[in-house]
Order: structure tokens, then C-alpha cells, then sequence
């Protein structure tokens, strides 16, 4: 495996893990739709505490897929999209390899005997 | 296991963000297909160039694809049917990936093979690396997650 490989497969690791929790997801869904967001902002919105929406924005700022910056007393969050890049780069070429394999099985199961 | 329906997916897994799932119709029986599955002889002859492997729950060995070359450990068996693998490249060992194939009977001499490829970071299970496995520390079982 090149060495540009390992880096974006362990880059999409890193946004598959981040995004396997369904409250993250729903955080990048709600951030896909405004401009920027805030913790207490979203209070109201979701079933959780303002800690708990902040730890999940940190999870996704480690992933790279939300930029964080200070707004007064507040943090302001940005989704970051670029990085899903990696993640999809890894579903195409995992999907393609498989698509060769099962080219082959198939090959292989038709071949006269 | 239990049996699942042709249009329920085998794992839940594969409902996360990142899982890779292919289906393909064979013109031959399950019973027929499951000699491509079974061994290194009938693996080697479609998955990869070299595959060293006991098709065995618990076994280790190697997957080598081009200049690529995985680990690999046999996760789950149902003979005739069924065989999971978790699988990893050395240069990125915590970046291990869960593997099942699932041959499903279709009738009138055709089998449907169902693939799922998922790395494991996605299912919230600790990656393998070869030092980490071993009778003591067996790994996360594949029921807990389906």
C-alpha cells in the first residue's frame, strides 16, 4: 500500500469513528444547514445537556470536520466538510476492490470444469 | 445465527457510515460457491494473489493482494454458508477491518454471495494488532455487534 494510502485510510478511520455515533451525525446534519453553531444554541433542539453537545463538537473538531472559534463567552462551530473526502476515497476504493474479487468468484464459478 | 431474510442485511454494521456492502448472484448452488470460501486453495483463486489461511474460527494468517499484504484472522465460521475475517495491513495496524461473507441460497441452482467490508473504528471495537490476540484476550464476539 503507498504510503498516501495508509495516511487517508487512518484519516478515514478517524471520521468513520466520529461519525458512528448517531448524535454526531444529527450535529452535522443541523450544522449542514447553518452557517455556524453554538453548544447552548442547540439546547433546545436536542435531548442533552450543553456539555454533552460540546463533547460531541470536540469529537468532531478532532475529526476535522468542524472548526471551532471563539465568539465572546461562546464557541462557535463551523462543519468542516473537506475531510469526508478521505472517507468516501476509502468506500470507492474498498468497493472497487471487492467488484474485482467478485469479478473474479464469478470467473472462476463459470469456467468449464 | 439467526437466518435473515434475502433484503435484511446479514450485520447491522453495515447501516454505519463507512461500510462497504456488494451482492452478487452466482450461476451455482451455495454448496457450490462455499469451495471458493473454504479453504486457501478455493480463497487464493478470487480474494488475493497468495492467501495462507485455515478457514477456522481463531486461525491467523496473511491475505497478499499485489504489493499488498494483510493479516488476518478467521472470526466467525458456519460451515457452508457463512465466514467472517478481521483484516489489517501492517502499516496501519489499528486500522483493522471486519469482513463477512454470507452465501445465500437462491433455488434453481443460484447462490447469492453478500459482502461487507466495515472498519472496525466505525463499530466502536478495538482495532487487532497481532500482540493484542491471543486465548486470553479472544476480541469483541460478532454477535455483540449484529
Amino acid at each position: 500500500m503507498r504510503l498516501a494510502d495508509a495516511d487517508r485510510d487512518a484519516r478515514a478511520g478517524l471520521i468513520f469513528s466520529a461519525l458512528a455515533d448517531p448524535t454526531r451525525r444529527q450535529l452535522v446534519r443541523l450544522m449542514g444547514e447553518r452557517p455556524a453553531i453554538t453548544a447552548s444554541s442547540l439546547v433546545g433542539e436536542l435531548p442533552m445537556t450543553r456539555q454533552a453537545i460540546t463533547k460531541h463538537l470536540a469529537g468532531l473538531a478532532e475529526a476535522g470536520l468542524v472548526r471551532s472559534t471563539r465568539a465572546g463567552r461562546e464557541t462557535q462551530y463551523t462543519l468542516t466538510p473537506e475531510p469526508l473526502a478521505d472517507a468516501m476515497a476509502w468506500m470507492v476504493s474498498a468497493g472497487a476492490r471487492w467488484d474485482d474479487r467478485l469479478d473474479r468468484l464469478e470467473r472462476e464459478l463459470t469456467k468449464p470444469a | 445465527m439467526p437466518e435473515h431474510p434475502a433484503d435484511e442485511p446479514a450485520l447491522a454494521t453495515e447501516l454505519a457510515p463507512g461500510a462497504v456492502r456488494r451482492e452478487r448472484e452466482l450461476p451455482v448452488p451455495a454448496e457450490e460457491a462455499w469451495t471458493l470460501l473454504q479453504d486457501a486453495d478455493g480463497l487464493s483463486r478470487w480474494l488475493a494473489d497468495d492467501v495462507d489461511l485455515t478457514v477456522a474460527p481463531g486461525e491467523q494468517g496473511t491475505v497478499r493482494d499485489g504489493e499488498v499484504e494483510r493479516s488476518v484472522v478467521v472470526e466467525e465460521v458456519d460451515e457452508g454458508r457463512h465466514v467472517a475475517l478481521r483484516w489489517w495491513t501492517s502499516d496501519a495496524p489499528g486500522d483493522a477491518a471486519l469482513v463477512d461473507l454470507t452465501l445465500e441460497e437462491l433455488g434453481n441452482r443460484r447462490s447469492r454471495l453478500v459482502v461487507t467490508e466495515v472498519p472496525l473504528r466505525v463499530i466502536g471495537m478495538p482495532s487487532a494488532v497481532p500482540a493484542s490476540w491471543s486465548a486470553d484476550a479472544p476480541g469483541p464476539q460478532l454477535l455483540a455487534c449484529a
